[in-house]
């Protein structure tokens, strides 16, 4: 019920809003809406079970023999669990369509479907050039209230992105995933991915579609029937690039405390620090972060290519060593590993020993999990404790999520390698 | 040569009777020579005579229950000797030589004093009242600091009410229920002494579970701590029952920590079984040992970073061997 309330308030905003724009640009924005809207459709996930309906999202066709282009995400369900899920498709007619996944690029988060329909109009995908500030469309269906246009401008590519995503200025909701973005005369610039709220929000370039369309349509593509194996490929391909150089080539650190530790793993991380010194605690928290807003969505919470830093300087000036390591310790044991569930993945299993770097002890724990379907794909976790002094400890937290065991072992280890004393 | 008729009961020896040659009727009936006060035996039972020769002979009188020379029974009359054992219904009878070579006397020495009666000092100085008071105190006390020592707060109320009110607590209800117990079966509350047999198990395994925090700390990588924290735990528990069996009831030591022993193994054994069935449920949330200790980083035993490489190949087999599962 919640939910419903803030929708209507939104489209009283919206509409409070549209009443004071021009009775051009609205004139404009329905004439869009009419030429384009049948070629935009809804997508949904069944779980075959309760014929419940799992997921929802939008697509739309692009070209003459049906194929329709959407998010992995939309119908990533069906492509982990297949017995479990079937999809279909809606039309702008209401009528349903069974569909097929013709091919994916999870990385990207682009699946083609194929679907029975055929001479359908459509759009046609090219690659385009479209100067920021441009007024454009997304179309698609907010949390199934019926296909919705939504206005906003087109804000170019993300500066720090390493998956390529343009910015755009305006409301996308649940539901509308897998629509396209588009300009006034019907060229597609994007396709309607992510958002943030405050109308930040985020569209796939419409070249990786067109470079997908063309992958799914050359001779010896991949069958359907492999599209988990696929999906497995492509991130393992992905993490190993996107991990090559982690850590190796031009390593910063910066001094927190007494230590030396590491920071900014790569140019598209970005690095938080925050301090905490509350009155009530006889001890102080500095904690640096470094993230990056480039992950893959795989299924439910797991995602991959998620790689975290995090260290935490504690210190004290009025608790005994005793005390202090009591809250030491508890710092060590929170817990802040990604969760899961036992369908996609094994329980964790892990290893702690006292490693020395240098003249650096450390009480080192490793946590490693496996992807049940994806193949050799892990998540891990290394947590270091710097040992040795009664006042004043180090928490340092490396998160990998979605990698190869190599690179869990290369990227342990050279970070293990960089936390030292002063 | 004149022989002795022993009548042995369960206690002890009853009677001697001096055999010299004249025959000796016996059985229940007072009329009897030798009167046998067991309700097996009849009125008038056997005869025992001694001739000039020397032998002894028993002669059945028609009994119900007969006579027996160990499992065998004897039936009419029968000759005995020195050392023989004879049973007429549940009494034995002995024939003796007066002559038998017998051990020396043992010398009566006083009881020694010095270090062995110590367990027993402490034990009776256990038993006193400040005694039970002293060793609450101190587990008091113990929980008390471990709780300080945990906690992280300016204020120090916290851990007083953790450590202390809520330890307190716990152990009033548990030696209050023994005490209602002791005071049903023997007559007595005991709730002191019932208080100062948890306080004692209480600190040991408060004890225990910080020494085991240390080995943890030391030795990550040795799995085998769980089995000593397992005896040592079984121990503190079969100690804790058979303190209050002690204390509630009549049973002979011996027994008491029988039944403290089988209660101590059946409680291990279900935890056990739990904690293996937990072991193989999934979870989401990592478990591991992440005791930090505030010593010299030299006194840190250590691995090099190339050899923790060899930690994570073992825990890759690991989460390998799950996801086949």
């Amino acid at each position: 019920m919640r939910h419903i309330r803030i929708l209507s308030s939104c489209a009283l905003a919206s509409m409070i809003t549209a009443s004071t724009l021009s009775g051009q640009e609205s004139g404009r924005t329905s004439e869009v809406f009419r030429h384009f809207a049948d070629r935009v459709v809804k997508i949904q996930v069944v779980e075959t079970g309760s014929a419940a309906k799992a997921t929802l999202g939008s697509g739309f066709f692009v070209d003459g023999a049906g194929r329709v282009v959407t998010n992995y995400h939309v119908v990533s369900k069906l492509i982990n669990s297949p017995d479990r899920y079937r999809a279909e498709m809606i039309d702008v007619s209401g009528a349903s369509h069974p569909v097929k996944i013709l091919g994916v690029n999870v990385v990207d988060d682009l699946a083609v479907l194929s679907t029975d329909v055929s001479d359908h109009s459509h759009f046609t995908l090219a690659r385009d050039s479209v100067a920021q500030g441009t007024r454009v469309y997304s179309l698609g269906h907010p949390e199934d209230l019926g296909l919705s246009i939504v206005e906003g401008t087109y804000n170019g590519y993300l500066p720090h992105a390493r998956q390529p995503r343009l910015h755009f200025t305006g409301s996308l909701n649940h539901g509308m995933s897998g629509g396209p973005t588009l300009t006034e005369d019907g060229r597609v610039v994007g396709i309607n991915v992510a958002t943030e709220g405050e109308e930040l929000s985020f569209l796939v370039p419409v070249e990786r579609a067109v470079e997908l369309l063309r992958q799914v349509l050359s001779p010896g593509k991949t069958s359907a029937a492999t599209t988990l194996t696929q999906v497995g490929e492509q991130l393992r391909e992905y993490q190993d690039a996107y991990l090559h150089d982690m850590f190796t080539a031009n390593v910063k650190t910066i001094a927190l405390g007494p230590f030396r530790v590491l920071t900014e793993p790569a140019p598209f991380f970005r690095c938080w620090a925050d301090a905490s010194r509350r009155k009530d605690l006889p001890y102080e928290v500095i904690t640096h972060r470094c993230s990056t807003d480039d992950y893959v969505f795989i299924a439910g919470d797991q995602s991959s290519g998620v790689v975290t830093v995090e260290h935490q300087l504690i210190s004290t000036k009025t608790l005994n060593s005793l005390r202090f390591f009591s809250v030491y310790t508890s710092f060590f044991k929170s817990d802040n590993t990604p969760g899961g569930e036992e369908e996609h993945v094994t329980s964790w299993r892990c290893a702690t020993r006292n490693v020395r770097n240098a003249d650096t002890p450390m009480r080192s724990v490793l946590c490693l999990r496996r992807y049940r379907k994806l193949g050799e794909l892990y998540d891990a976790v290394l947590k270091v404790a710097v040992l040795g002094r009664g006042n004043v400890g180090l928490v340092s937290t490396l998160t990998m999520s979605g990698v190869t065991f190599d690179n869990v072992q290369r990227l342990s280890q050279r970070y293990l390698e960089h936390v030292t004393w002063r | 040569m004149a022989l002795i008729l022993e009548v042995v009961q369960p206690d002890g020896v009853r009677a001697r009777y001096a055999l010299n040659g004249q025959t000796l009727t016996l059985g229940r009936a007072l009329a009897n020579d030798v009167v046998l006060d067991d309700p097996y035996v009849d009125a008038s039972h056997a005869r025992v005579t001694l001739d000039e020769s020397g032998v002894v002979m028993v002669e059945d009188l028609g009994s119900v229950n007969g006579m027996l020379a160990g499992e065998q029974r004897l039936f009419g009359r029968a000759v005995v000797g020195p050392g023989d054992a004879l049973r007429l219904g549940r009494t034995t009878l002995r024939i003796r030589d007066p002559n038998e070579a017998i051990p020396p006397a043992l010398i009566d020495r006083p009881a020694p004093t010095s270090a062995p009666s110590e367990p027993r000092l402490v034990r009776r100085w256990l038993a006193t009242v400040p005694g039970q008071l002293g060793v609450a105190v101190v587990a008091l006390g113990a929980f008390v600091s471990s709780a300080w020592l945990q906690s992280s707060g300016r204020s120090s109320a916290n851990f007083l009410v953790d450590g202390g009110l809520g330890y307190a607590m716990l152990l009033c209800i548990w030696a209050g229920l023994w005490s209602l117990a002791s005071r049903i079966i023997v007559h007595r509350f005991c709730f002191l002494g019932h208080v100062a047999i948890a306080s004692g198990t209480a600190l040991g395994g408060l004890f225990w579970s910080h020494g085991q925090d240390w080995l943890h700390f030391f030795f990550p990588d040795v799995g085998f701590v769980e089995v000593p924290s397992f005896i040592v735990f079984a121990a503190l528990l079969t100690a804790l029952v058979a303190g209050h069996l002690g204390l509630t009831s009549t049973i002979p030591s011996r027994r008491r920590w029988k039944i403290a022993l089988i209660a101590a193994a059946s409680i291990m054994a279900i935890s056990l079984l739990s904690t293996l069935s937990k072991d193989d449920s999934f979870s989401d949330v990592p478990k591991y040992s992440a005791t930090l200790k505030p010593i010299a980083a030299s006194w840190v035993p250590t691995k090099t970073v190339s050899q923790f490489e060899s930690v994570t190949r073992d825990l890759k087999n690991e989460v390998d061997g799950l996801a086949k599962k």
